[in-house]
């Protein structure tokens, strides 16, 4: 009977020992891919609210039309990214970060062709930042299933930046930059031609006050 | 497979100027840069190159002053002079030095194109207004170009 008992005890531990070791399930990802779950998310969020924003408020037909593609595609990156960070016990924030957030603001504040502009670079400037961090997981991830996720968001982030740079270049280099309404700034040679017109007036008050006392000392 | 991509650049730092935002900017339809309406805020045309990228210009520029917000940290280009570093820090955190070779004022209309050429050796372009001021336009006639080689 103790013999029964005694394989049964052992025949279950290596049971739960083979459970245990059994596969990457139960193993914590790395710090690395654990990070990018969680910035990949958020950018996730970030675009779905982007594309979402341009296909509301876009001048163009590019924007709304790269706007609809931003949600529908970021939105299947999210369906794939968070199953795998469940499997991980990642916990995923629950929107984009306070800094993406404040950006869609600043864009969502421009008028009109206005908006485009704002709306073509502020996408630029996401995007080149996801694949900077996406192309560091794939260099430095260990989880295969994470590593897996990166691999296919890459190409899709690409085309992304791809098409927002032909957007962009619908508009051509910058011809002007337009930095600065105040005046507050402007250099010596202005003031100086500014002395100059002033000293004329001030030479002219001079000898109309010149002349009042030569006139008042005469009349005493 | 593919070069390594850059992150966009959030802050830059003149000698004594530090962590002054930035923010990505665009064309507009008139060709003109759009820029953040603060002086204090500065933009990258996010179309060019980014700083750290392994070619081409990238540029940075901002009010010089504002009808609305006054003098902005630009006026202190003016004070620059070559070997002065300029650091650039990127949405990753990565910062980055730059060592200023030139500053030239250029009529607005003689602004040279190549200032935004995404093409050529990694440099930085810090860009802003001078030189004599129309009230009546509230417009500077020129424009100002530092320039930047990565140290």
């Amino acid at each position: 009977m103790r013999h029964l008992i005694h394989t049964a005890l052992v025949t279950a531990a290596l049971v739960v020992t083979t459970v245990l070791t059994a596969g990457p399930a139960l193993a914590a990802p790395s710090d690395q891919d654990a990070t990018w779950l969680r910035a990949a998310h958020q950018g996730n969020l970030a675009e779905i609210a982007a594309g979402n924003a341009a296909q509301q408020s876009a001048t163009t037909a590019d924007v709304r039309n790269l706007g609809a593609m931003f949600v529908q595609m970021h939105t299947d990156l999210d369906n794939q990214l968070k199953p795998v960070a469940q499997q991980l016990g990642v916990a995923l924030p629950g929107g984009p970060t306070a800094q993406q957030q404040q950006q869609l603001a600043a864009v969502q504040g421009q008028r009109g062709q206005q908006f485009d502009t704002a709306w073509i670079a502020q996408q630029i400037a996401a995007h080149s930042t996801t694949l900077s961090a996406t192309q560091k997981e794939v260099q430095a991830g260990s989880d295969q299933r994470v590593l897996q996720l990166a691999r296919a968001a890459t190409p899709v982030v690409q085309q992304h930046l791809s098409e927002l740079r032909n957007a962009a270049q619908k508009y051509g280099g910058p011809r002007s930059v337009p930095a600065g309404t105040g005046g507050q700034a402007a250099d010596d040679s202005f003031r100086t031609a500014g002395w100059g017109v002033a000293g004329v007036g001030a030479l002219m008050l001079v000898a109309a006050v010149a002349m009042s006392a030569r006139r008042r000392a005469t009349l005493r | 497979m593919t070069p390594p991509v850059v992150a966009a650049p959030v802050a830059l730092s003149l000698p004594d100027a530090t962590d002054l935002p930035v923010v990505p900017v665009g064309v507009l339809p008139s060709g003109a840069l759009q820029l953040p309406d603060r002086p204090t805020v500065l933009g990258w045309f996010a179309a060019g190159a980014a700083p750290g990228a392994q070619a081409g210009t990238a540029v940075i520029a901002g009010h010089l002053d504002s009808a609305v917000f006054g003098p902005g940290p630009l006026v202190r280009l003016s004070n620059l002079r070559v070997g002065d570093v300029l650091q650039l820090t990127d949405a990753a955190g990565v910062s980055r030095r730059f060592s200023v070779v030139s500053r030239t004022s250029y009529p607005k209309p003689a602004l040279p194109p190549e200032v935004f050429r995404r093409d050529g050796p990694p440099r930085l372009a810090v860009v802003t207004c001078g030189g004599a001021f129309d009230a009546a336009r509230r417009s500077y006639a020129d424009n100002v170009v530092v320039l930047a080689v990565p140290a």
